[in-house]
């Protein structure tokens, strides 16, 4: 079976939206984006990430609430859909299988 | 205040961004503003958005959400079919409505059609000329003894000038000069060695650098130097198939002149007359450096008068005109300072472009050619617009009418799912049906009125549609703008109908329809209202004109032309002959007689007085026949003897006046004109009544009168009842004493109706727009009577049960329709007064626009409309209850 292709970038979205759980939103994600990776990333690429998952069919959303800062607009809260966790979980398994398969000493040692 | 974004990233932001993303974007962007804001401070957190906002450019904001419903694919061939097929459907069905919207509109098209046709070919004159829009002629203003009002305005100049602006100004590259000549005389031409001539005035003697100027094309030989040599003579085509045929005309001789004094002149080109439309229009050209008059033009050193040649000059590549212009006074003042100051004269000189002599010369006098007038054009237009627009109004007032017809067909359209946008897309295409069913209806019908049309507008159009794009062009696109017209307001008000209102049945005309439709009824018959209002007053002024005392007597007056030296050296010979003739009861010789210009004037003052403070007076030449001839009373002195010489003059009663003198004493004192040594003194022997020599358009001149036995016109009186046997006898005298020359002769009477031949044109062009108008508006009315019979049957019937008479309801039905055309009235009356009187304030003598030319108005319009509406309202009153309450 074909399997949705999942980019990096995407990937690394998709598993910030799992970390953030319920209050996974625009900026939220960003800044966790940040924290995590220590990659700077502008909102409009995360944006467009999310709307390229929810159309694969890997995220879903709904709007929240709205808050003064945001001029009392509403956030729009992603989650993962089912399809998203099986996906990131084929992912994990795969490169699992492909660590498990490089016999030892191969890759050149790091330090100690 | 500061914490805010930037206005205008948001408002990009809200351009671009697709709406259902806009709330969380919008949201986002903010939410990092603020906390920018907190961190850096506004500056940077201003940026920031911006460059977020900026970035937001990209295809997913960008791309708009689908609806959730299937758009319906509004161009599918098979409603096309269906919508084509519902439109002839119903021009089937509604033989009568649709036979009347085509025929209103073919009408209106018709006209339009034509006009457009007539003013296009207006336009363009003279652009065919290389550089065209460097050349011009200079146009002479003079004034004198201070006045304010130009005394002479004319598309002439003194010989002088031109070379001289040559010769000082680096910017004029060229220039040339043409010379108005062989109109003066009748001219007859001829091949040398044959004695067959023909007449033709359109020659004229021009420079040798004309051809440098002016860009002709050649059949045979060549352009340059043709008319560097004197007695040079280029043809038209037109002439030169004249004189020699089929053959070659090049170096061929040829004969110019009245047969006294005939010269010979050597072909060197033969140019196209057909290529290109200019203001010339010349039939012949020669060189201006052969002697006589070109002789007298060259060496003429006049900067004051002498105003008779057209001087032409080309500039060079973008030199801005004004700049000339500006440099003109300075020149005259350098040159001919001094003379101008002699004579008490005013004198400007500004260049005219060359592409404007044709459409904007109005009040320019002396032009080489017939000229048109923009403003003529603009009346013009706007007569075929309110004619199409009346058209159009006939068109929506029946269409709206009959909407209710339609309805259910848009209900239906609607419910199914139908756009408003589809149906207006369907209605305005069945206008645009009936818009080009109409236009290929008209065409034909312009083809074959053509020449009813050229004789009503005084021109040769043709109608040649393969041959001419542009034209076809021009169809297409009045018969777009009338679909549209016609169609725009019948098409949003069918698509605006509720399906569900319509469908259930509770379905009520919009009161607002109505009113739209009784004000666009207004607007007709108010246009046909001013027109009719203007015909009558046209039609008034001119027979004003006609029967208005000129001071002299016009009846049975015949004008015979002496047209040269030989002819009027003869004239006594032929006076004491022709008088001999029992119909000729008396004969006067004049230069100037009535309807013709004074060509010829003088500054006059009288003893005591100066030439700087003298007054322009025209002068005229009669003998001592033309004063009794015509008519005119001597109120003082004695009329001329055959002893007089030039310098005894009668004067006009006007004359006299402008000269402080009196009637009484004028008689025996004398009046003077020149300067220095060179004063010639006239004695006055006598004062003549005032009588109007011009046109009655026209302020009267004062005017002097020498004495002459030589002169140009003779004027007989006669008493005639057959005019053939009279013309005989005196072509067969005057044959016997000047043999060479064809006699020439016309009615004074109609010579004086010649002068309103502008103001007949255009009371035969409003007469034929107004019948039109008219008839459009009373198909408009007819339309509507008939619907509204129709749909008021049902109330008739009842009426006409419960004891209504045949009179009283047609009565009421036709007060309806009376109403729109009185307020019509009402409305037109008052803008006509104002249009006619300005018109008429371009008369001198003029009529009154009179209470009578409105009388006649409502009552000609109101019997009009009642008399169409009649037909319908007494049919609906006619018919039968029974037959229209049975099938309830």
């Amino acid at each position: 079976m074909k399997r949705t292709y999942l980019g990096e970038f995407e990937e690394v979205v998709l598993l910030t939206v799992a970390i953030l759980g319920e209050g996974a939103y625009g900026i939220a994600i960003t800044d966790e984006l940040d924290r995590q990776t220590g990659r700077n990333v502008s909102i409009s690429a995360v944006h467009a990430a999310l709307h390229r998952l929810e159309e694969k069919g890997m995220l879903s959303s709904k709007m929240g609430d709205a808050t003064a800062e945001r001029g009392g607009r509403r956030k729009r809260l992603f989650s993962v859909t089912v399809l998203g966790s099986k996906t990131l979980q084929e992912v994990r398994e795969q490169r699992n299988r492909l660590w498990d398969s490089i016999s030892p000493q191969t890759l050149p040692a790091l330090g100690i | 205040m500061q914490n805010h974004p930037p206005r205008w990233a948001e408002r990009l932001l809200e351009f671009f961004c697709a709406p259902h993303l806009l709330e969380e974007v919008q949201g986002d962007l903010h939410e990092r503003y603020q906390r920018q804001l907190a961190l850096f401070g506004a500056k940077i957190a201003r940026r920031q958005y911006v460059w977020n906002v900026l970035s937001f450019i990209r295809p997913f904001a960008l791309k708009r959400k689908s609806t959730s419903y299937s758009i319906p694919f509004i161009y599918s061939p098979i409603m096309i079919l269906n919508y084509l097929k519902i439109a002839f459907r119903n021009l089937v069905r509604h033989k009568m409505f649709s036979s009347l919207n085509i025929l209103g509109l073919t009408v209106g098209t018709v006209c339009c059609l034509y006009i457009l046709l007539y003013v296009k070919d207006q336009f363009g004159y003279d652009n065919h000329h290389k550089d065209a829009e460097n050349i011009y002629r200079l146009q002479t203003n003079i004034l004198h003894n201070g006045g304010d009002q130009p005394m002479f305005n004319s598309g002439t100049s003194s010989p002088i000038i031109a070379p001289t602006m040559k010769k000082d100004f680096p910017e004029v590259v060229e220039y040339t000069r043409v010379l108005n000549f062989f109109t003066a005389k009748n001219n007859l031409l001829g091949v040398e060695g044959k004695t067959e001539t023909f007449i033709d005035d359109k020659g004229f003697l021009v420079d040798s650098t004309f051809f440098n100027v002016f860009t002709y094309q050649f059949v045979e030989g060549a352009p340059e130097h043709s008319l560097d040599a004197p007695y040079t003579v280029v043809l038209s085509k037109t002439i030169a198939e004249k004189l020699f045929g089929q053959e070659k005309a090049i170096n061929k001789r040829i004969k110019v002149g009245n047969n006294l004094n005939t010269t010979t002149l050597t072909v060197t080109g033969v140019y196209d007359d057909s290529f290109g439309k200019s203001h010339l229009r010349p039939s012949f050209l020669v060189s201006l450096n052969s002697g006589g008059l070109g002789e007298f033009a060259r060496n003429n050193t006049e900067w004051g008068g002498n105003n008779f040649i057209y001087s032409y000059v080309k500039l060079k590549p973008n030199v801005n005109p004004e700049s000339v212009n500006a440099k003109m006074p300075a020149l005259l003042q350098r040159y001919g300072g001094k003379r101008l100051a002699e004579l008490g004269m005013k004198k400007s000189v500004v260049l005219q472009k060359m592409a404007d002599i044709h459409l904007y010369s109005k009040g320019i006098t002396n032009q080489a050619g017939k000229v048109s007038d923009i403003s003529f054009l603009y009346i013009l237009l706007t007569i075929a617009a309110f004619i199409q627009l009346i058209a159009c109004i006939n068109f929506v007032n029946l269409t709206t009418a009959r909407s209710v017809r339609r309805a259910k067909e848009v209900g239906v359209r609607k419910a199914v799912g139908a756009f408003r946008s589809v149906l207006i897309g369907q209605f305005l295409g069945e206008s645009m049906l009936i818009a080009f069913i109409s236009i290929f209806l008209a065409l034909p019908i312009v083809k074959l009125l053509l020449p009813f049309l050229n004789s009503l507008t005084d021109s040769t159009l043709a109608l040649n549609i393969t041959q001419n794009l542009d034209i076809l062009f021009i169809t297409v696109l009045v018969a777009l703008a009338t679909g549209l017209l016609a169609g725009i307001y019948p098409a949003i008000y069918l698509s605006s109908f509720k399906p569900v209102s319509v469908l259930k049945g509770t379905f009520k005309f919009n009161p607002a329809s109505v009113v739209l439709r009784k004000g666009l009824v207004v607007f007709q018959f108010s246009i046909a209202i001013v027109l009719i209002i203007g015909v009558l007053v046209i039609s008034k002024q001119l027979d004003f004109m006609q029967n208005k005392d000129l001071g002299f007597d016009k009846k049975q007056k015949v004008v015979v032309s002496l047209s040269n030296e030989n002819a009027q050296k003869h004239f006594t010979a032929l006076k004491n002959e022709l008088l001999t003739q029992h119909q000729i009861k008396n004969i006067g010789g004049v230069r100037y007689y009535p309807s013709q210009q004074f060509l010829q004037d003088m500054l006059v003052f009288k003893s005591g007085g100066t030439m700087d403070k003298g007054v322009l007076i025209k002068n005229n030449v009669v003998d001592e026949g033309f004063f009794k001839t015509l008519g005119i009373k001597l109120i003082a002195g004695r009329n001329f003897t055959p002893a007089d010489t030039n310098n005894q003059v009668i004067l006009s009663e006007k004359s006299v006046k402008d000269l402080n003198l009196t009637v009484e004493t004028a008689v025996g004192t004398q009046v003077f004109t020149g300067t220095g040594d060179n004063i010639e003194a006239y004695n006055v022997i006598g004062v003549h009544k005032a009588y109007i020599n011009n046109s009655l358009k026209d302020e009267m001149t004062p005017v002097m009168t020498h004495y002459s036995a030589q002169p140009e016109y003779m004027v007989l009186d006669v008493q005639a009842e057959n005019y053939e046997s009279l013309f005989a006898n005196v072509e067969k005298i005057w044959k016997k004493l000047i043999p060479t020359v064809p006699l020439q002769y016309s009615f004074l009477d109609e010579d004086l109706q010649k002068q309103y031949s502008e103001e007949k044109t255009l009371r035969k062009i409003i007469n034929s727009f107004t019948l039109i108008a008219i008839l459009l508006s009373c198909l408009g009315l007819f339309g509507l009577a008939m619907f509204t019979a129709e749909q008021r049957t049902k109330e008739i019937g009842v009426r006409k049960v419960l004891g209504a008479s045949v009179v009283s309801i047609t009565t009421l039905l036709s007060k309806e329709f009376l109403k729109p055309v009185l307020i019509a009235l009402i409305i037109a009356s008052p803008l006509s007064y104002y249009a006619m009187n300005k018109w008429l304030e371009g008369f001198v003598y003029r009529t009154e626009v009179g209470w009578e030319s409105f009388a006649v108005a409502g009552i000609a319009i109101v019997t009009i409309s009642l008399f169409t509406v009649s037909y319908q309202t007494l049919k609906a009153a006619l018919v039968n209850p029974v037959t229209t309450l049975k099938s309830e």
